[in-house]
């Protein structure tokens, strides 16, 4: 055999060498959400007294500087304060939420409180895949192959009428389909990485950490001036949000179709309670989601016995009732005015905690 | 799914076991190895595959018997072609999606194979229908293709003569590569800023996408073919310059040549020889050729037109304003077909 047709075998060597070289490089291409997240998992500084763990909802709507502020002025309490959250719910999201809670409590240690968004998917059609152990980009820059692993044993699918098994479903991933896209994404990450290096990316530089850049989550953001906007374009607009949001799934966490995220929220609350932290859970509404009835908290107390529960829902029996009720950006996430209302309402929750 | 570098990875990881094996086993090992790929990224469908593998078998050893004038030997093996409908009505028979992988280019080898073996005129030995395996999951080619027929392997495997590897074989599989990785996303990238952000015109991408498809298709072809000469087996040609096509038969003779061979003896040719007239013959074979890629009104309009402009267009014109005219023509309408079957309102 000449030098020529032994070639595959240094096509594969140097793949290898670039997987292995790749996977200790974290030059995956995510989004910015996702980056700045995990950038505040590994900050070199303790857990907060108080961390908000959740998804896009809470983010839109918790303004940890705000409630600092106030907070200190108010009571002349200093309480440290952050929000952890994830965007994109679409799918594998409790995976990757897990993950980062993960990576959160061995760099920072356990928060004191911790309030957990009750996150589950509201949206029917994208409900339908929620569940399986997709691994996203997100998941193989932050995730060792192992963890991915780890991650998707024990899962308990969600139950839908199908002919085959669930786990032969589009997006269910093999263990071997797995391994491989780990060692072509470490590939990819290594052919990256001298760009990265070269244009020295950074897109979570200082408070753009918390707000996640282009996803707008509140941090020093609400201030007292904010007030009610509305125009014939918005209540247009808000009247076909509230068309679809009317189709949204129910929080329902001992429904079959919830089995997956309830299981999932059942293993982060150990994970925080094992950690030492207390846990109080959170229920984020949709727009013209605007009551909460006892069956619902019933169900809820029954599924997750023992924990607090926070909920804006007597917001909208207030003075600001109707405005509050108004102010979605879309179909789920709260405009600033909103989320001035609902961290004032979080404030007076908060001083309730036992520091 | 998988991607063109984890397909590339376990054909290389196959390449280095076959060293210790005799080289004739390269075709064998290659074919279960496609297998347990499929297996892995697409488990419905290697069952399927398996299914069509059994019932392509059968067929053969059935229709074999018969007397080669015998319609069922003729074209029994044409109710294969009905397996292509799983691709598209799995979600409505399973009640769910899962991934087709494969199923689309594995039933048309399945099926040439069938048909050769049919068309033998001496007795088919048992040991040729086992062919009809390494047609269905030859791994270089379960991704995107070509399309040939099992025998094609077997008579190559019996020649065994195999050349030694080239080092345009490593170019070709590079150039696959980067086409597949690098320049589809960023073409395809290209004309959805320029449509989104710079012109604003809801046409401009047409091209960019058509770019896209055509830089993923190529490479992955030459993937395909390149590497199965690792192995020393040579598969068809897809692709042959279709750039300088500069009428619609050029561009059908040098865009998924192997596919357009197929339809042109398995489908023109049989209606043609029942008294179709050719240009019906040709419309019939393109409105196939259009639902094998998708059961959707967007692609029965794309065979159609692709299949009228071949029935009525005329042959390279000596006048050079005309054939300049004809071969805008024919890339404007090559381009505007594949983005209404591919993102238009009916794709």
């Amino acid at each position: 055999m000449g030098p020529v047709a032994k070639a595959p075998f240094l096509i594969l060597l140097s793949l290898s060498a670039l997987a292995l070289i790749g996977a200790k490089l974290e030059s995956v291409d995510t989004d910015v959400s996702a980056e700045c997240a995990f950038k505040l998992a590994a900050l070199d500084a303790p857990a907060p007294d108080v961390l908000f763990l959740g998804a896009s909802r809470s983010g839109r709507a918790v303004d940890p500087r705000y409630m600092m502020d106030r907070i200190e002025a108010h009571s002349g309490q200093s309480v440290s304060i952050e929000l952890l959250a994830l965007t994109n719910t679409t799918s594998p999201f409790m995976p990757q939420l897990q993950l980062l809670l993960k990576r959160y409590l061995e760099q920072r240690g356990a928060p004191e409180h911790v309030v957990l968004e009750l996150v589950y998917q509201f949206d029917p059609d994208k409900q339908r895949a929620s569940d399986l152990p997709i691994i996203t980009d997100r998941l193989f820059k932050f995730a060792s192959f192992m963890e991915l692993v780890e991650i998707r044993s024990g899962v308990i699918l969600n139950a839908h009428q199908t002919v085959l098994p669930r786990t032969f479903e589009a997006e269910y991933r093999s263990l071997p389909s797995l391994a491989l896209q780990k060692i072509e994404t470490s590939i990819f990450a290594a052919l990256r990485w001298p760009a990265r290096q070269f244009l020295n990316e950074d897109r979570c530089e200082g408070e753009e950490m918390y707000r996640h850049g282009n996803q707008e989550f509140l941090y020093n953001t609400v201030h007292d001036d904010l007030t009610f906007e509305d125009s014939p374009a918005l209540q247009r607009l808000r009247a076909n949000w509230s068309k679809e949001a009317s189709g949204f799934l129910p929080l329902a966490p001992s429904r079959p179709f919830r089995h997956f995220e309830t299981d999932r929220i059942e293993k982060i609350i150990s994970m925080l309670e094992d950690a030492g932290s207390s846990v109080t859970l959170m229920i984020m509404p949709s727009l013209g989601d605007t009551e909460l009835t006892q069956v619902e908290v019933d169900e809820i107390a029954t599924v997750f016995p023992g924990y607090p529960l926070i909920h804006p829902y007597n917001l909208f029996e207030s003075e600001v009732g109707a405005e509050f009720a108004n102010s979605f950006s879309d179909t789920h996430h709260m405009t600033p005015y909103a989320g001035l209302i609902y961290s004032r309402y979080l404030i007076d929750e908060l001083l309730g905690f036992d520091f | 799914m998988i991607q063109p570098l984890q397909h590339l990875i376990v054909i290389l990881l196959v390449w280095c076991l076959c060293q210790l094996l005799p080289r004739r086993a390269g075709v064998h090992v290659l074919s279960v190895a496609g297998l347990i790929a499929v297996a892995i990224f697409a488990p419905v469908a290697a069952g399927f595959i398996v299914l069509t593998t059994l019932e392509a078998c059968i067929m053969v050893v059935c229709f074999g018997r018969l007397d080669r004038s015998s319609n069922w030997r003729k074209y029994g093996p044409y109710l294969l072609l009905a397996n292509l409908f799983f691709v598209d009505l799995h979600y409505w028979l399973l009640a769910m999606p899962v991934v087709t992988l494969a199923i689309s280019f594995s039933t048309i080898r399945i099926f040439m194979t069938a048909k050769q073996l049919l068309n033998s005129r001496k007795k088919i030995p048992l040991s040729d229908v086992y062919w009809v395996f390494p047609a269905a999951f030859f791994l270089p080619a379960i991704v995107i293709g070509p399309v040939f027929s099992g025998t094609l392997l077997r008579d190559q495997n019996r020649a065994g003569a195999a050349e030694e590897i080239g080092l345009r074989d490593y170019r070709m599989v590079l150039q696959g590569i980067v086409l597949v990785i690098l320049l589809s996303p960023a073409v395809g990238n290209l004309g959805t800023t320029l449509q989104q952000d710079v012109l604003d015109i809801f046409f401009v991408d047409w091209p960019f996408l058509f770019l896209q498809l055509f830089a993923a298709f190529w490479g992955q072809s030459l993937i395909a073919e390149h590497t199965s000469r690792f192995f020393g087996y040579r598969l068809p040609v897809n692709f042959d310059r279709p750039w300088k096509a500069r009428t619609i038969k050029e561009f059908w003779n040098r865009w998924h040549r192997s596919m357009a061979q197929f339809v042109l003896q398995y489908i023109f040719l049989p209606l043609n020889l029942k008294g179709v007239p050719p240009k019906i013959a040709t419309v019939g074979a393109f409105v196939f050729m259009g639902l094998w890629h998708n059961l959707t009104l967007g692609y029965f309009v794309w065979g159609l037109c692709h299949g009228l402009l071949l029935a009525y267009s005329g042959d390279v014109s000596e006048s050079r304003a005309k054939r300049n005219t004809t071969r805008v023509f024919v890339w404007t309408m090559v381009i505007c077909l594949s983005w209404f079957a591919n993102y238009g309102p009916v794709s």
